[in-house]
């Protein structure tokens, strides 16, 4: 038991002297940022800056999958569903959703794809108000050019990008802020 | 007249719900009017089956689940298991990713350490460094955000290397980080470490000598802070530690005795200013090359097993792998450093008051993520 | 002097209004008269407090944000002003929750006496010259009575929620207000030695001559500038704030004495903890910092000429301004305290009371005694 109680004359004016010392020196410190301007976000009347390589939820080219379901195996978590329909040159996707309250956005399943047709995308607003309304129907979304409509920063795969453009320092996909909330 | 009344000691149970344990932890305190007599800390509120997973999915897909163990220093998680993994698989990784990761660990272990100081304040009742701590993290995790695309759970260091090479952007925004951080680190002393209320309120409370420490199997800061120099950076060094210039913090009882609650304190802003140093030798000395090695997309193991050791914000994380030849271990055992510095809170908090159980839990800084994996 | 107070002026103003309708107000005996005035006094007291306790909520949630680099509240009105109504609208419509263990006469009485212990000093509190209800005699001495009445409503709070965190909280705080009492006595003491009376009309009057010069704190120098550090440092453990909140410790426990407390209970010790800091200010303002004799003249004088006098309405403005200005920085110096420091213990709370204050207190008293006999 440490004994507070018992303080030496010397120690008792140490005490006070350094007590109305550190006071005044913590007193300026948060007056300084009393008269400093604050750095809030004014969120939602200012979207806060997110970089272009962020991992947000995924863009998925239909068009380009080979149903190799090399994605849905390699996922931790298997958040990932596929279903196809059909065989050999008649295959195609039926099913392809993705479940973002499962997803750990590892970035594992975009790394893996062979044809680069699946990547993440720097769209953060994953928010909704039903629960089932987080498992994302990506086979839904229609032909690719219905999606670059929807989503004009939705391009490319940014590993296809960049062999595009080589020279510009950034060539990643844009940042992507979906023109409609997703209900 | 003590004998004349009739006094009793009551049971009082801080938590889990509580607004000062760091998680969900429920500590019984048997208590004579504000002193404890007994405490007794209880867990198992946040078990998440993390060690029985691992063996349930392959070493590739058990990277991200390292990142929630202790959630608040995760680069230095998925950093420690890919090296462990890598021992095991006899794979090298590029030396610009082995500098790479020293960056991304040791930036983790400062926001990990501004989180410590912001909470310990709010517990003792200073509201303020914890947003002042906060705002110096948002600049940390805005440079995460550039660096690998996510702000609290990276993913960042990979079997083989680290996932994403360094922008100059990010560089030079780290650059700017790092001053910036020297000239707050003098504010939060003369806010926080010089107070003379919060120096009254944790010097010579809680103080853990150094065999103690030593007995119960402390680790990281607490144990620095008794005096013990023992860092798993130098003592086992692994990634480039062993050539980067840096000191060992410990603690010396400046203003009560050695291994008090303010020791732990200050070793941990101490251990920033040392994060600091070594960020900018890797920014200095960072090698050209590639940022990952060639690694086979399935990844088997031969059976063997290894016990690798890092030290981590709050102290040694070490992972046991035991490996059978398949792509999945056969046994993960992780040590969480948060799980032996809590054992020691039964041992100390006795005969103190309940105030000052707040600042000892505090002053050992436990992620209940690690405790209870 | 002045001896008009609120109820007269309020009588005046009833009498008018009656002219204005066509009753003679003066046909009600004296006694209904007074009484009649006292109550719309006291509705106008109530309804300062509660006006002050928005300002002030408004302004700590505002200058804590800035002190931590944030904003406060600026969406609910403009700059966040009415932030405050719709916390209170949210308080009012709150189930009244009361435990099934908890005493059912105890838990309901204790705010109310915590309020009004806070309130009963408003009473005796000029906001200017003549805008007070009572110039009582007693002043400062019914002011400083009314304090302990807070301590008994806090320990019925702590024992009556039937809960072990509320206890702790409610003895803590027994014990830390109580023991603060006495230095804010003895610095209350020592401006009595100085002032010669408990009046605090009286004592203001003291304070008048040489423009901030004349104030306490300056004509008992040291002592009564010491006493006045020593009265707002234990006006700051008497109301409970940080540093010394240790009773409503949040990271400790929850909320201390009033965690079982919601709803429109809760805003009642709220109301009754912003009403203890602006007693506690404008009385450090009028016993030590010249009440309403201020930083603005209300006598411009060069040796013997009046360049200007105010006459009785203006100077009764003047006197406003003084006073509320004065009360209104030291309660910003109280928000700004508290989000700089940490919380103290129990323990070194009553040791900074009784080894520090006390001792201080004392010495400073009979330093204003020696003034006083030797005439300075």
């Amino acid at each position: 038991m440490s004994n507070h109680y018992a303080t030496s004359f010397a120690n008792y004016w140490r005490i006070f002297s350094r007590g109305i010392s550190t006071a005044i020196a913590g007193l300026r410190v948060t007056l300084k940022y009393l008269t400093s301007r604050p750095i809030t976000v004014e969120y939602p009347d200012v979207l806060p800056e997110v970089p272009d390589q962020w991992r947000g939820w995924h863009a998925y080219e239909m068009d380009r999958c080979i149903m190799c379901r090399l994605c849905e195996r390699v996922c931790p978590i298997q958040c990932i569903t596929i279903e196809t329909e059909g065989v050999g040159k008649e295959k195609k996707v039926a099913q392809y959703e993705i479940d973002y309250g499962l997803c750990l956005f590892c970035n594992l399943c975009s790394e893996v794809c062979p044809v680069l047709c699946l990547w993440m995308t720097a769209d953060w607003d994953l928010a909704c108000y039903r629960r089932s309304d987080v498992v994302i129907p990506f086979h839904t979304f229609g032909p690719n050019e219905e999606r670059k409509r929807l989503w004009p920063g939705l391009v490319n795969h940014p590993q296809r990008a960049a062999k595009k453009a080589p020279a510009t320092p950034k060539a990643v996909a844009p940042a992507v802020e979906p023109e409609e909330s997703k209900a | 007249m003590p004998e004349a009344l009739k006094t009793d000691e009551i049971l009082v149970n801080m938590g889990p719900q509580h607004p000062s344990t760091h998680g969900v932890l429920r500590i019984l305190l048997k208590t004579d009017g504000e002193w404890v007599r007994q405490s007794r800390p209880f867990i198992g509120y946040l078990h998440r089956c993390a060690e029985k997973i691992g063996e349930s999915v392959s070493y590739i897909q058990y990277v991200p689940y390292t990142d929630r163990l202790d959630y608040l220093g995760a680069a230095n998680n998925d950093i420690g298991f890919a090296l462990a993994v890598e021992r095991l698989a006899g794979i090298e990784a590029p030396p610009r990713a082995t500098w790479l990761r020293v960056l991304a660990a040791e930036l983790n272990r400062i926001a990990s350490h501004l989180l410590s100081f912001g909470t310990f304040g709010m517990e003792i009742g200073a509201f303020t460094p914890f947003f002042y701590g906060f705002r110096e993290r948002e600049g940390i995790l805005t440079i995460f955000d550039k660096l690998c695309g996510a702000r609290l759970l990276y993913h960042y260091g990979r079997i083989g290397g680290v996932m994403r090479d360094i922008t100059p952007a990010a560089a030079d925004e780290t650059r700017a980080f790092l001053d910036d951080m020297e000239t707050k680190w003098e504010e939060y002393n003369a806010l926080l470490s010089d107070n003379e209320i919060f120096v009254r309120r944790s010097a010579n409370v809680g103080i853990i000598p150094a065999d103690l420490a030593i007995a119960y199997g402390l680790t990281g800061p607490p144990l620095r802070a008794s005096g013990v120099a023992h860092d798993i950076r130098r003592a086992a060094p692994y990634l480039c530690y062993d050539k980067l210039d840096w000191d060992v913090c410990i603690g010396r009882g400046l203003k009560g005795t050695v291994g008090d609650a303010w020791d732990r304190y200050w070793v941990r802003m101490l251990e920033i200013k040392q994060s600091l140093r070594i960020c900018r030798q890797v920014l200095d000395g960072l090698p050209e090359g590639p940022v990952m090695a060639k690694v086979p997309r399935v990844l088997k193991l031969p059976a063997n097993e290894l016990y690798f050791r890092t030290e981590a914000p709050r102290g040694e994380l070490a992972f046991y792998i035991i490996s059978d030849g398949s792509d999945k271990p056969a046994r993960l055992r992780i040590r969480g450093p948060s799980f032996c510095n809590l054992s020691i809170v039964g041992e100390i908090a006795r005969d103190c008051l309940v105030a000052d159980v707040v600042v000892i839990v505090g002053s050992i800084d436990v992620v209940m993520g690690e405790v209870d994996r | 002097m002045m001896t008009t107070n609120f109820v007269d002026i309020i009588n005046l103003v009833l009498t008018w209004a009656g002219g204005l309708v066509g009753l003679d107000y003066r046909v009600l005996p004296q006694l209904a008269r007074t009484a009649i005035g006292m109550l719309i006094a006291c509705g106008a007291l109530i309804a300062y407090l509660g006006v002050l306790t928005m300002i002030f909520v408004w302004g700590e949630r505002r200058v804590a944000g800035r002190i931590q680099s944030r904003q406060g509240p600026n969406r609910v009105g403009p700059q966040g002003v009415l932030q405050l109504v719709a916390d209170g609208i949210k308080f009012l419509i709150k189930e009244d929750v009361i435990p099934e263990t908890a005493h059912p006469l105890l838990f309901r009485l204790a705010p109310m006496l915590v309020l009004m212990g806070a309130f009963a000093p408003f009473v005796v509190l000029p906001l200017s010259q003549s805008l007070v209800v009572s110039h009582m005699s007693l002043g400062v001495y019914y002011a400083l009575s009314f304090a302990a009445l807070e301590v008994v409503g806090v320990i019925m709070a702590g024992w009556a929620s039937n809960n072990k965190w509320s206890l702790y909280g409610g003895m803590r705080l027994a014990a830390q207000m109580m023991s603060y009492e006495i230095p804010m006595g003895l610095a209350v003491l020592t401006v009595v030695v100085l002032t010669g009376s408990v009046n605090l009309g009286e004592i203001t009057g003291a304070q008048q001559g040489a423009w901030i010069f004349s104030w306490n704190i300056f004509r008992g120098f040291p002592w009564a500038f010491i006493a006045g550090c020593i009265f707002y440092t234990a006006g700051l453990a008497a109301s409970k704030r940080t540093p010394f909140d240790l009773p409503e410790a949040e990271s400790e426990l929850v909320a201390g004495y009033h965690t079982e407390y919601s709803g429109m209970r809760f805003i009642m010790f709220m109301m009754a903890e912003y009403g203890t800091m602006y007693v506690i200010s404008a009385l450090t303002a009028i016993l030590f910092l010249g009440g309403t004799n201020g930083p603005i003249p209300q006598v411009v004088v060069f040796g013997n000429h009046t360049y200007a006098q105010a006459g009785p309405i203006a100077s009764n403005l003047i006197g406003m301004a003084n006073l509320i200005g004065k009360a209104y920085v030291l309660m910003f110096v109280m928000l700004w305290v508290r989000w700089t420091y940490p919380r103290v213990r129990i323990d070194q709370i009553i040791f900074i009371c009784m080894k520090v204050l006390v001792p201080f207190g004392i010495v400073c008293l009979i330093g204003a005694a020696a003034w006083a006999v030797l005439g300075l």
